[in-house]
Order: structure tokens, then C-alpha cells, then sequence
């Protein structure tokens, strides 16, 4: 990867809607070779999605989601590895992570209700032969997500016209 | 009979006030009109001031400052931009403006003559001027905005008594390369006079900045000014220092002591912590900064309209040389045709008129919708 390709990485991160020419003029390199490197980052998988950031209490039919805590007894030969796979293919897990501490893997996993939740961790979760505890915590409110406040009072205090 | 005195009727009102009221009642437009960062101060900073403000840090402190903020300016100083000055060389201000103040008032004798290169921020003539000192411009805008040494040699004279710079520049965003700045240093030391240098915006140069103060003959003929306002994007808490000689800052002080008392104290802690944590939010700062003046002095040259990127800063000075309009009349009818502000040139001096200054600290889609704005309003003359 070459600097040009953190800051174009750095630019879409802000704002993934940034045209090509956007985000050449920015960087001062010509917009075909913004979209050669984007292409080029999206086939080496550096690059693995354009997405955008919900505040979730402001749409109508907001998503629950909660942190689920698992521990786990690797396996003899894969470790954490298949398991995992196992577990993050479920759509309902929304990111998945081997983590240090007192259990091992941490889990956003997302419903239309806390039942669907419950439902998910009880039936699918709980009942693989590794797990061997789970924990739930329901989210109630988010803060900040992705380096992103959720809350917008960022009302712009600066004079219009200052020499 | 006016009971106001001569000197502050001897300040020219600003030609432009009511433009600028113009501006200020205006809603909806998108202004590149600010003298300010769209950052908000660091978090780490304002939770700084917090906890003071808490535990009742609220008296005042020494004229001169808190003495663990001048240590951390020096060091900061050291570290950042190889200048060398102790904690006793150094006085905290409200703000450069306050430290611009103390220092025309501590040099200038009736009838002294300041260098100012310009186009230039707007506070240093009326300043010169408060002190009946006389105000020698430079236009620099047929050398791209850089100080030609040679022109400013042919200005000097027996009474001259400073040269004012101010680079990165505001309103051009241009610096000047340090052999030249050399050779300014050289001539002020051939003439003996003093070089006042106000680099508020040197923390945002966006490649390698030099500054004259790297200098060491010239260091006792040298005022230097920098504060927290741009760089950490403090503004509103009015900070800032000038570093010079011991006995010059003791010769400042005693007019600080009287008219300002001492900094905030509050945000004098708040620039402790600035110097101390603050190192890592200014480089994503700057480099946002400088992505989006590329886009927009890109975007304007792609027009037509000349402008030279500049090399820090949070300033665009775009070229409307080539218009049918003073850059008055351009400012006023971009407003009501585009709903777009800028500040007209011709406020920033000699060499500002046939120009506009736009604040690229703007968020990029409103910049982007400015200089689209500005297209197609040039696009219709
Ligand atoms: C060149 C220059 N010097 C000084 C100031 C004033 O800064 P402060 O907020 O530190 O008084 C400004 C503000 O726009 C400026 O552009």
C-alpha cells in the first residue's frame, strides 16, 4: 500500500461518498487514478464495503442490537478459527470479535426485537458444542459509533465574516 | 465637538462595514467569509479547562503568565520549529492581537516607520497607526505574494523602525523560503531595525515551515507572535504569547500588567494541556486543511480564476483581475447571486483589491457548493 492509498483510504473513511474528482482534487492526483486504486484496494480486499452510519433512534423502525459475550473450548486442530466461521456467518451478527479477557469472543448481534435477540442467542448460539457460556447485554442507547457522534448539536457558533 | 480623541478618529472606519453587516443578517447563504477553524477545540483541552473551572482555578495569575505554560510554549517551540527561547522571553497574551498591541505600543515613536508587505491581516495598520507611527507598504502581489528583500531595502530609511511579517499569511496562505528569509534578516541587521513576526498560522504550514526566529544574530532584533487560536482551534479563549528578549518583555509587561492584567487563567490551563496532549489532533487538522485548499484552489484555477495554493493557512486568495468589478462589488453581487460569501481583497491592503479570500476551513460539501456557486456565477457574466 503507498501513502497515496491511506489517504484516499483516509478521505473515504470520512466520507464515502466522495466522487473520484472529489477526491482528487484533494490529494492532487488525477481522478482515473483514484478509481485504479480504489478498484485495485477493493480486489486485494483492503477495501471491503461502502457503508453508512444509521443513528438508529432517528429512523422508524429502528434495529435492537446487543454485545453478547461468548466463552469458548477451541478446537484441537482450527482453534478459534472454524468456530468463529460458524458463528459470524449468521446474518444476525453484525461484527465479531476474538477478544482478551474473561470470555472470548465479543458479538454485536442485530434484531428487529429483543425476542428475535434472544431468540437468536438461545437457539443458535447457546446450542454450539463449543460455547460454553453466553452473555447478553441489550443496548439501550448509542453514543458514538464508528468515531461518529450520534447526537448533532454542533451548531456552528462562528462569526459569517471575519477578516 | 467630538469628545472622542484624534487618534481614535484618525482610524479609518472600515470601508467594507456594511458588506459585512450585509453578511451577518444574511441567512441561508454558505460563507467562506470566517477567520476561523471548523474544528471544535480538542476534547482534551476543554475537559482541561473543566476540571479547572471546577476545582476554582479562577484568580489571577502572573502578568507575565503561568510559568508552567512558558515552559511548555519553549519546549513546544523547541521541538516543533528548532526556536530557542527561555520561560523569562516569553509573555502570554489575550490572544496575538493583544501581543501585536503591546508590542507597536512598546516600539513605535510618533513618526516611526513600519514595513508591512501586503495584502495582510487588518490589524496591523490601525495598530501602527494608534501609535502614530506610519505604515510603509510592500505590495507583493507581483511577486506571488513573497517579499522581494530587494524591495523592502529600497523602503527603509532612517526611520524606520520594524518590519511586520506574517507568514503563512493571512489572507494569501503564502510563506516565504527561508534563503530569502535570510536575507530580510541579514538587511534588518545592516539597518538595525526590528522584525516583528506573527506566525499564527506557522502550526498549520502543510509541509516544512522555517521560521526567521531559527535565526540566531537576529534574535535581539526579533519579536516573535504565536498563540493557540488557529492552531488548536481556541479562538474564543483568547490566548496567546510573544517571545523577545528578557528586557523586552519586561518593557511589555509593563503595559500588559496595567491594560490586560494577565491572560484567562482558565485558558491558560487549557494551553498547558494544548502543548502537552495535543500533538497528534493537529497533524489530522492540518492535513484536512490542506486537502481542501487543494480542492478549492484546484476547482478555481479550473475555472479561470487564479490561485495559488497556498502553503498553509486556513485562506484561499483567488484572482478576479480579469472581472468588470472591483472586488467589492464582485463580493456584493456574489452574495446576491450566488448566496455565496467571501471576504473582498481590498481589506487586507495594497495588492488586496482585484481579489478574494475564502476560509477553506468550511465543511467540504459547503465548499464544494461555494465554488460551484462561484462557477456559475462567473460563468454568467
Ligand atoms: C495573522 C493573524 N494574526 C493574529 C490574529 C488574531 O489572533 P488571536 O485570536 O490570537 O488574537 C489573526 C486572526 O485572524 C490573524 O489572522
Amino acid at each position: 500500500m503507498t501513502q497515496s492509498d491511506q489517504n484516499i483510504i483516509d478521505l473515504l473513511q470520512k466520507n464515502a461518498r466522495f466522487s473520484n474528482e472529489d477526491i482528487a482534487a484533494q490529494l492532487g492526483i488525477e481522478a482515473i487514478e483514484v478509481d485504479t486504486r480504489i478498484q485495485s484496494m477493493l480486489d486485494a480486499g483492503i477495501i471491503r464495503q461502502f457503508t453508512t452510519i444509521i443513528n438508529e433512534t432517528k429512523v422508524d423502525s429502528p434495529t435492537t442490537k446487543a454485545l453478547v459475550e461468548l466463552s469458548i473450548r477451541p478446537e484441537r486442530n482450527t482453534g478459534y478459527d472454524a468456530i468463529a466461521h460458524r458463528i459470524c456467518s449468521y446474518p444476525e451478527v453484525e461484527s465479531h470479535h476474538l477478544v482478551s479477557g474473561t470470555y472470548d469472543f465479543l458479538l454485536v448481534v442485530c434484531g428487529k426485537t429483543h425476542k428475535d435477540i434472544a431468540h437468536f442467542v438461545f437457539d443458535k448460539l447457546a446450542t454450539i458444542e463449543n460455547v460454553t457460556s453466553t452473555t447478553t447485554h441489550f443496548i439501550f442507547k448509542s453514543y458514538k459509533e464508528h468515531g461518529v457522534l450520534m447526537d448533532d448539536h454542533n451548531e456552528s457558533t462562528r462569526l459569517a465574516i471575519m477578516p | 465637538m467630538t469628545l472622542l480623541s484624534h487618534r481614535v478618529n484618525h482610524i479609518q472606519p472600515s470601508g467594507i462595514r456594511v458588506f459585512f453587516d450585509l453578511v451577518m443578517s444574511s441567512t441561508g447563504i454558505i460563507s467562506l467569509g470566517v477567520g476561523e477553524p471548523d474544528f471544535s477545540t480538542p476534547w482534551s483541552i476543554r475537559s482541561e479547562a473543566i476540571y479547572r473551572l471546577d476545582k476554582g482555578y479562577t484568580t489571577y495569575t502572573s502578568n507575565v503568565g503561568l510559568m508552567e505554560l512558558r515552559d511548555a510554549i519553549c519546549s513546544h517551540l523547541a521541538t516543533k520549529f528548532s526556536i530557542n527561547y527561555t520561560p523569562k522571553e516569553v509573555l502570554i497574551t489575550n490572544g496575538v492581537s493583544e501581543g501585536l498591541d503591546i508590542v507597536f505600543r512598546s516600539f513605535i515613536n510618533p513618526g516611526d516607520e513600519v514595513i508591512l508587505p501586503e495584502p495582510a491581516y487588518v490589524c496591523y495598520r490601525p495598530l501602527i497607526e494608534l501609535c502614530d507611527g506610519a505604515v510603509v507598504s510592500l505590495d507583493t502581489s507581483s511577486t506571488n505574494f513573497i517579499p522581494d528583500p530587494d524591495a523592502i531595502e529600497a523602503l527603509i530609511t532612517p526611520k524606520t523602525k520594524a518590519i511586520v511579517l506574517c507568514y503563512p499569511n493571512n489572507p494569501t496562505g503564502q510563506s516565504i523560503p527561508f534563503d530569502v528569509l535570510q536575507r530580510v534578516a541579514k538587511l534588518a541587521l545592516r539597518h538595525g531595525c526590528l522584525i516583528i513576526t506573527d506566525e499564527i498560522y506557522a502550526d498549520l504550514a502543510f509541509g516544512d515551515f522555517t521560521s526567521i526566529a531559527t535565526i540566531p544574530d537576529l534574535k535581539s532584533q526579533l519579536i516573535y507572535l504565536n498563540g493557540f487560536s488557529k492552531a488548536y482551534s481556541m479562538t474564543g479563549w483568547r490566548i496567546g504569547y510573544v517571545c523577545a528578549p528578557s528586557e523586552y518583555i519586561e518593557s511589555m509587561n509593563k503595559i500588559h500588567q496595567y491594560s490586560a492584567l494577565c491572560a484567562p487563567t482558565i485558558s491558560q490551563y487549557a494551553a498547558i494541556e494544548a502543548c502537552k496532549s495535543s500533538k497528534d489532533d493537529i497533524p489530522k487538522m492540518v492535513k484536512s486543511y490542506e486537502e481542501r485548499a487543494r480542492y478549492f484552489s484546484t476547482f478555481m484555477n479550473g475555472i479561470g480564476l487564479e490561485t495559488i495554493m497556498p502553503s498553509g493557512g486556513l485562506y484561499c486568495f483567488t484572482s478576479i483581475n480579469h472581472l468588470p468589478f472591483d472586488s467589492l462589488t464582485f463580493a456584493e453581487q456574489l452574495l446576491n447571486n450566488a448566496k455565496v460569501a467571501v471576504v473582498p481583497g481590498n481589506v487586507f491592503g495594497c495588492g488586496g483589491e482585484g481579489y478574494f479570500r475564502s476560509c477553506i476551513a468550511t465543511d467540504f460539501n459547503d465548499l464544494k457548493k461555494a465554488a460551484l456557486g462561484i462557477q456559475q456565477f462567473v460563468d454568467s457574466l
